[in-house]
Order: structure tokens, then C-alpha cells, then sequence
């Protein structure tokens, strides 16, 4: 009896473990598998996949963080793990030598591209083969509450950083709400949020953002250290906390009514539209705008791109793949997700529940995106180090942009 | 029989051992890789000379030392003080905390935050402390971990205090002892092996906790105030080209652990459980 059941669990075991291997196989083997992002951007190439053969795809849906630790990780280690990659672009430098060309899916609509947004899936930045297709037209935008800005006895929206500053005091004090509200968590967060002020300024971290080397480290001049103090200012104007706020936290204030200016990305809209109460005689109480600027006008590119990892054993099916996705870029554009045409710009850019399009439109053309190089997850990481040193020690600017100029270079080093 | 059963085990203890060692057998052919690519020596040069790592260590053992020491102080005064049996809604109640997930922990805390916002705004900013509390990632730390961590330990400490057997307490007290002095003898043992472990394993822990430093503040957070060592090796960990240094850290910190450690537990736990005293030996 007690033979009988080891050799009844062992063989029960093995044909399970057998029925596992040989079941997973042959339920993916055929099927295109996707790498997406969870969140809007992500669940919108989800519904378009799954609508049109949900029997042809196996989606992995990852949040944020664990895409970039995968991608990096599958990726770099030429693994067969997936055929069909979201990619936010920053990564892109990293990924792009494990990613194929995918010219042959773009020709017929290269020319309705944003030039801005397609410049970043190619590999030289601007001028090389395409690696990777723009999908998603993420950039930042001014968010303002105008309830709060005419409390606040503002004479329309800020145009540039200085009268920004003026009108988030004169916020604050006439109405107890923060006149802004910083992204400063640190990492990611805090440098997607102080970067478009150093650009506004005038300044940038490299010379020649598509080739970025230790010997044309830019950063640490006049706009550097101008960029730090405005900054601080600003952290002074947000909620109390705000040194540790991330995107959830700052739309959570701007949304609640706490702060009347922010910069933030177009996924936060969804989410304020059905949030924030309408006027009833004039509808939204608050709006997107260019962001300021002071003596550049710019806008922080965060597009998402789909790219075909090299060693995609179901390349075909990726490119049909994402074929599919293009023709049916529209229907993400109406599920929330911002374009990277000229063509769906001009097309929706008049519906009243697409408001934002015209502004983001002429925001993605203006756009800048982060360095071009393989090492941005380090030189982000410095510049998130002196910043936060900036903002939380009692140093000077000029002392930060030096030591971030300093390590900038160091890291550059071949 | 006994032959038998002895080599069934040995071989589950290596087997066991062999499951353990993967990631140090990954770990070191990372290192092979750079050896044969010439990078061994540069990596060292690395890990010699990176200040931020060093720093990290320095942190989190600053950090750690502080919340596990307090812990125990706090446990064993309660452990001490405590007088009731243990009921079962206690046992719960002590045990609750460890049940919460990191993540939920760190995201209930955000989500606190928000809370604290909206009675902020009710208040004019009167309720803004707990908000400027956050920016001491320290003490932010260590109140959390003293709040997962206190309950468990004295829970364990009364549970050992409530087996004594009062008879021998009273026999020692009949030879002329203190009550302190009784309840000491008697639980000098059993308490001390507790604490060491909790000791050894909530420290070493605090060089693998990633999840909550990283949500509650992000890539480092307050300058560098939140880097802890797992925060930083993690980042190092997925920077281009890093992968060998990577490898160099964890296979230097698994060097070093063992080599703390080894004669910490064998030596003083060895101490703590004779060989006598072992589990299922008793009735033979």
C-alpha cells in the first residue's frame, strides 16, 4: 500500500509536470507575446489586440518599474521572451541594439508621423534605421485649475516660469492652496519634473542631446544653477509633503483642488476629467497649456514605443502585430491614448472629449526628449541625487550643478 | 535503518544546499565572464573606491541597528511587565502586523499621506507634522519596522515566559533567589537564543528590504536619506555594463555575511541548544 502511493504521487507528478511543459508550449508556441505596460497607455493595445484575435496574443502585463527590470534583463540577455515590446523612451538607447528594424512596417504612413516622435525610435537618434514605431504621443503639459487661478486674482495662464512663481504666490495667499504642486519623489519622478525647467531656462545636461559624451556635458552653467533655484521656490509653493510625491499623489492634489498649477502628462486628464466637478455655466474649471518657459519652449517627450526584439522567434506575427495596431491607432486615441500622427491630430483634434489634442499636438512638435544614451538610468539617477541634495540640504545651486557636472562626466567615461 | 535514514537526509541537506548555491553559482559565473573579459580587476577598483557604496552600507546598518535594538528593548520590557495568560484575540491582534504585505504596508502609508493632505487642507495646515515626518526617511524606517516587529517578538518572549513552570520558580525562590533572579534563571536560556536569532535574521534582512524604500521614497529619496544598501545594489544591478560589478558586490556581501555570521550562530547558538538538548532526542 504504502509502494503503491509513492509510485501513485510520483507518476501523477510527472504526467502533470509533463502536461504543464507540453500545455504552456503549445499554448503560446503560435501566439504573438506582447510585453506591455499595466496602466491606460498599456490596456489600450491591449482591447485593440484582443478585439481584433484575442487567440493570437499572450499579453504580459507589467507595471511600470518591473517592464524596465524585464525588458533590461530579457533584452540584454538575447532572450526569447517576447516578440512585441512596449518601450517608454528613455530605454530605448539601452534596448535598441537587441531591437530589429521596422522600417517595412511605417512606409506607407512615415510621412504623418510627428518628426519629433519618430526621431526617437531611430537608432542614431534622428537620422538611423527606425528600431522601434512611436504609438503613444506622450508629453507634458501645464495643468492649471482655473477656479483657482481667477481666486487667485491671475490674469490667465502663466507663460513662462517667472510669472509662474508670481502667480502661485499670489495664490497661496489669497487662497490657502498650494500655487503648485512638484513631482519631487525621487528617481524618475523628480528628473522628469525638473528637467523641462532646466531646458525652459536655456540649459541641458549635454551639448548634443543625440550624442551625448563626457566631453560635451552641458550642465552647470548659468540656466543649471538658475533652474535649481526656481525649483526650490516651487517645492516651496506645493503641498506640505510634496518632497515625496509621485504621479498619483500630485493629480490626486491638483484634482482635489489643493493646487492650482502643475506639470503633468496627458494620462492624468482621463482621470480629472470624471474627477473634478464641471461648472455649470462654464464647463471645466481647469485646463492644459504649453508649459512655461523663459527662454526656450519645450515640452518633455515620454512617448511609448513598440519595437521587435531581435530574437522574437515569432517576428511575422510581431510585425503583423503591429501593423494592427496602426490601423487602429485611432481607436487608442479615443480610449485615451495621445497620437504620434499628424493625420489623427487634424481628425479628432476637434472633438469636445479630445480638448487636449490641439495643445498636445503642437507640445509633442515642440518636444524634447532625454539624452540619447545607454547610461541615462545612471545619469538620471545623478541628477535625482543632486537635485534632492539641492532641495533638502542647505547647499548652494551653484555647488550642486558643479558636482552634478562632475558626475555627469565620470559616469560618461567609455 | 538508521544507515539509511542518515543518507536520506544527507542527501536533502545537500540537496537543499545545492538549491541555495544557484545564485552564488550565477553570481560567480558572472564574475567568470569578466574575468575572461578582463574586467575582474576593474570591478574591484569599483567597489573599492564607490563611496555611495560604502555609504549605503553604512546606512542601513546605522538604521537597522537602532530598529532592531529598539525592538528587543521594547519587547522584552513588555515580556518582562506582562502578567495574563495569552488570550487568542491577543495572539491575533500580535500577530497582525506581520500578516500585512510590504507593499500594502507601503501603499496603505501613501495612501495615509493623501489622508493627512485632505485634513491639512480641513485644518489650514495644522495637521502637517506627520507630513514633515516623512522627510526623515530614518525614523520613518524604523517606526514601521518597529510597528511590524515589536508584536511578534513579545508575543514569543511571553509565550516562553507562560511555559515556565511556576513550581520551578518557586523551588529556586526556596533557595533563597529574588523573584527577578528566579525568572531569570529560568529564562536567561530560552530568551537569549530567541534574540539572537531575531537579532541575526531582522539585520540581515534589513539588507535585502527593497520594496518598501523604494515606494515610500522612491530611487533614494531626501537626497540620499532612503538608499539604503538593497535600494542601491538594485540600481547598480540594471545600470548598462554593471552586471560584474553586480556580481562582485553580492558574492563580497555573501563572503562577508558568512563570515560575520559563522561564528555568531555556530558559536553562540551552539551554546544556547546542546547538543543534549535536541529536538526529538529527549525520549530515546
Amino acid at each position: 500500500m504504502d509502494s503503491f502511493d509513492r509510485r501513485a504521487v510520483l507518476v501523477t507528478t510527472g504526467l502533470a509536470a509533463l502536461g504543464l511543459i507540453t500545455g504552456c508550449k503549445r499554448g503560446t508556441s503560435s501566439k504573438v507575446r506582447v510585453g506591455i505596460a499595466a496602466g491606460d497607455e498599456g490596456t489600450a493595445i491591449k482591447q485593440i489586440l484582443n478585439k481584433a484575435a484575442p487567440q493570437d496574443f499572450a499579453i504580459t502585463e507589467l507595471p511600470y518599474q518591473s517592464l524596465r527590470e524585464r525588458l533590461s534583463t530579457s533584452l540584454n540577455q538575447d532572450l526569447d521572451e517576447f516578440d512585441l515590446v512596449m518601450i517608454d523612451d528613455p530605454w530605448f538607447p539601452e534596448l535598441s541594439p537587441k531591437l530589429v528594424g521596422v522600417d517595412d512596417v511605417v512606409t506607407s504612413m512615415r510621412g504623418d508621423f510627428i518628426p519629433a516622435s519618430l526621431k526617437l525610435g531611430m537608432e542614431p537618434y534622428g537620422k538611423g534605421e527606425l528600431r522601434a514605431v512611436p504609438y503613444v504621443g506622450n508629453c507634458q503639459l501645464l495643468f492649471h485649475r482655473n477656479d483657482l487661478l481667477t481666486a487667485g486674482g491671475a490674469n490667465g495662464v502663466p507663460q513662462s516660469w517667472t510669472t509662474l512663481r508670481q502667480t502661485a504666490k499670489a495664490v497661496r495667499s489669497r487662497t490657502g492652496k498650494a500655487g503648485y504642486c512638484v513631482r519631487a519623489k525621487t528617481g524618475a519622478p523628480l528628473v522628469s519634473d525638473f528637467l523641462p525647467l532646466l531646458w525652459s531656462y536655456g540649459g541641458d545636461l549635454f551639448e548634443d542631446l543625440g550624442n551625448p559624451t563626457a566631453a560635451n556635458v552641458s550642465v552647470g552653467s548659468a540656466p543649471t544653477v538658475a533652474a535649481l533655484e526656481a525649483y526650490k521656490d516651487l517645492v516651496s509653493l506645493s503641498p506640505a509633503g510634496a518632497l515625496n510625491f509621485d504621479w498619483a499623489e500630485m493629480t490626486a492634489a491638483f484634482s482635489r483642488g489643493d493646487a492650482a498649477l502643475e506639470l503633468n502628462w496627458p494620462a492624468a486628464i482621463k482621470n480629472l476629467d470624471n474627477e473634478i466637478p464641471k461648472n455649470a455655466a462654464r464647463g471645466r474649471v481647469w485646463g492644459v497649456s504649453l508649459p512655461p518657459t523663459e527662454s526656450n519652449a519645450t515640452s518633455m517627450a515620454g512617448n511609448w514605443l513598440l519595437g521587435i526584439p531581435r530574437k522574437s522567434s515569432n517576428g511575422d506575427g510581431a510585425r503583423n502585430a503591429l501593423r494592427l495596431l496602426l490601423q487602429n491607432q485611432r481607436e487608442a486615441v479615443l480610449l485615451g491614448n495621445p497620437p504620434t500622427r499628424t493625420s489623427l491630430f487634424s481628425e479628432l483634434g476637434g472633438r469636445p472629449e479630445l480638448f487636449y489634442l490641439p495643445v498636445l499636438g503642437q507640445a509633442l512638435a515642440k518636444s524634447t526628449p532625454r539624452p540619447r544614451t545607454r547610461k541615462w538610468s545612471q545619469v538620471e539617477d545623478a541628477v535625482s541625487v543632486e537635485v534632492s541634495r539641492f532641495l533638502t540640504e542647505n547647499g548652494s545651486a551653484i555647488a550642486s550643478a558643479n558636482r552634478l557636472r562632475a558626475e555627469i562626466a565620470r559616469i560618461m567615461q567609455p | 535503518m538508521r544507515t539509511l535514514r542518515a543518507r536520506k537526509w544527507a542527501l536533502l541537506a545537500w540537496g537543499l544546499l545545492g538549491v541555495i548555491c544557484i545564485p552564488l553559482i550565477g553570481v560567480t559565473l558572472w564574475l567568470l565572464a569578466d574575468a575572461l573579459d578582463g574586467r575582474l580587476l576593474d570591478s574591484f577598483d569599483r567597489a573599492v573606491s564607490d563611496r555611495r557604496l560604502f555609504d549605503s552600507l553604512a546606512r542601513t546598518a546605522g538604521i537597522a541597528t537602532l530598529a532592531v535594538g529598539l525592538e528587543i528593548i521594547l519587547a522584552l520590557v513588555v515580556a518582562v511587565r506582562w502578567r495574563r495568560p495569552l488570550s487568542y484575540a491577543t495572539v491575533a491582534i500580535f500577530c497582525a502586523p506581520l500578516l500585512v504585505p510590504t507593499v500594502s504596508l507601503a501603499l496603505g502609508l501613501q495612501l495615509g499621506v493623501q489622508i493627512g493632505q485632505i485634513a491639512d487642507a480641513g485644518t489650514s495646515g495644522a495637521a502637517a507634522w506627520h507630513l514633515a515626518l516623512f522627510d526623515h526617511p530614518a525614523i520613518v524606517f524604523i517606526m514601521i519596522d518597529m510597528w511590524q516587529w515589536t508584536p511578534p517578538l513579545v508575543l514569543v518572549l511571553v509565550a516562553q515566559k507562560i511555559a515556565v513552570d511556576p513550581v520551578h520558580i518557586a523551588s529556586i525562590r526556596l533557595m533563597g533567589a529574588r523573584a527577578y533572579a528566579a525568572w531569570f534563571t529560568m529564562l536567561r536560556a530560552p530568551w537569549g537564543a530567541v534574540i539572537t536569532l531575531f537579532l541575526c535574521f531582522r539585520l540581515l534582512d534589513w539588507f535585502r528590504m527593497g520594496e518598501l524604500p523604494q515606494i515610500l521614497y522612491g530611487a533614494g529619496g531626501q537626497g540620499l536619506g532612503a538608499e539604503l544598501f538593497s535600494v542601491y545594489f538594485s540600481k547598480v544591478s540594471y545600470w548598462p555594463d554593471s552586471n560584474g560589478y553586480a556580481a562582485l558586490i553580492a558574492l563580497l556581501w555573501s563572503v562577508t555575511i558568512v563570515l560575520t555570521v559563522r561564528g555568531f550562530l555556530i558559536g553562540r547558538l551552539a551554546a544556547l541548544f546542546p547538543a543534549e538538548r535536541s529536538i526529538g532526542r529527549g525520549a530515546e
